[in-house]
């Protein structure tokens, strides 16, 4: 059996709602098809202060993607299902960085969506999705991110088999 | 350190550094603030952000400094006063004057930081948290209140930091803090108390006891004023409308300084 897997197929590799690598050292590769019916609760806690100064108690999913050459995307945005769940976005180069705080959102309510801007930005990126209350652990819950055009292809893994 | 006596005007230093007066006989409220300029502190750094000295002060004083982020301004944004006196410090007092009235009560995502104690050494090795900063103070909102948070470097072998926080009101308050360098170290922070008998006495407002910061090194820079800004904080927080007034900053090896 050959299996070419490229990051455009991913999603469909790994079916919606299905498990996610979580952490910045296995981040799920994000596609212009966006992801849906992730459950952001079953993540951990990685990133525990966002911004130098604030305090991120809820789990963090992480996403990752790299910006170069052709892509027509200008932001991600982040949905949720959960009507608890105020959802929170960070992109970050140095995934995990406390400091790190170049591009963030956060969704005005619970329930609410936000998105984060990708102008002017090249090179590869995580996107942390965590949860904005910083005393709730349990600020979590299922989301969908979607992104409004074309990210590059990344080769994710080749085997012949 | 420098020797520790208080300067009497602007934003006063104790010993290390200050907004002291200029040398023009003439000027109310001196400006710059660095020594090369006539004023107490080793430099002054703006980038995207304004510094200006004002009449009155925060503590019964004449002048005071003044920051704010200029609007359209990116992550680097800094508007600062920097003490280079320090020599590794290995026990650090300080006290400062802050007016946060204009930043109201702030919202989610929104931070920015007014102090930072930095030492000369750069930990952990490797990774994305490295940091120079023995503690930093900065300003946090969660929508329904203004926070300050502490955030002291120490060794915990996740995110190499140690935090901390208490509401804190728009309008004038003074800061103090103790923090120390070593395994076991301490910070403290104290809001509003008018004196302070010991590290216990009254009780912080904000402790972090019996960390390990002992792989970084002792205080040896010191940074007053506004940076390290979030995103939520430039957009919405920016601009002379958005104004932070800084006043009698005072710093000791080990005696405390109250109000």
């Amino acid at each position: 059996m050959k299996c070419v897997k490229f990051a455009a197929a991913i999603a469909l590799c790994l079916g919606m709602g299905q498990a996610f690598a979580q952490t910045c050292a296995a981040p799920t590769a994000l596609t212009a098809a966006g992801v849906a019916g992730v459950d952001g609760c079953a993540a951990t806690n990685t990133v525990s202060v966002v911004c130098s100064f604030i305090n991120n108690p809820s789990p963090d999913t992480i996403f990752s993607f790299t910006l170069a050459g052709a892509f027509t995307a200008t932001t991600i945005s982040v949905t949720t299902t959960t009507g608890t769940y105020q959802p929170q976005l960070i992109l970050q180069q140095a995934c995990g960085s406390v400091d790190e705080c170049a591009v963030t959102g956060n969704a005005a309510a619970q329930g609410g969506g936000t998105n984060v801007s990708l102008t002017g930005l090249s090179g590869a990126y995580f996107l942390v999705v965590n949860g904005t209350s910083q005393s709730l652990a349990t600020d979590c819950g299922t989301f969908s991110l979607a992104v409004n055009g074309s990210l590059p292809v990344q080769l994710q893994k080749f085997s012949v088999d | 350190m420098k020797a520790f006596g208080m300067k009497s005007l602007s934003l006063a230093v104790l010993g290390l550094v200050g907004f002291g007066m200029a040398s023009s006989a003439s000027a109310v409220c001196p400006y710059p603030f660095n020594v090369a300029g006539g004023g107490a502190w080793s430099l002054q750094t703006t980038n995207n952000a304004t510094l200006a000295a004002a009449s009155p002060g925060l503590d019964a004083s004449n002048c005071k400094m003044t920051a704010y982020i200029n609007a359209g301004s990116g992550p680097l944004a800094t508007g600062a006063v920097i003490d280079t006196s320090p020599t590794a410090e290995a026990s650090y007092h300080f006290r400062f004057y802050i007016d946060t009235t204009t930043l109201g009560t702030m919202a989610n995502l929104t931070s920015v930081q007014v102090f930072a104690a930095n030492s000369a050494v750069n930990f952990p090795i490797t990774g994305n948290n490295q940091t120079l900063a023995l503690m930093r103070i900065g300003l946090a909102g969660t929508g329904a209140a203004t926070n300050l948070v502490a955030v002291s470097a120490c060794n915990n072998g996740t995110n190499f930091r140690c935090t901390g926080s208490v509401a804190l009101s728009p309008g004038v308050h003074w800061i103090e803090g103790h923090l120390t360098f070593g395994n076991p170290a301490i910070t403290n922070i104290w809001v509003d108390k008018a004196s302070i008998t010991n590290d216990t006495t009254p009780a912080p407002d904000i402790t972090l006891g019996n960390f390990d910061n002992s792989e970084w090194g002792g205080v040896e820079t010191v940074a007053l004023g506004l940076g390290g800004t979030s995103p939520n904080f430039r957009a919405n927080l920016s601009g002379p409308t958005h104004t932070v007034g800084f006043d009698s900053f005072d710093s000791r090896r080990q005696t405390f300084i109250g109000q």
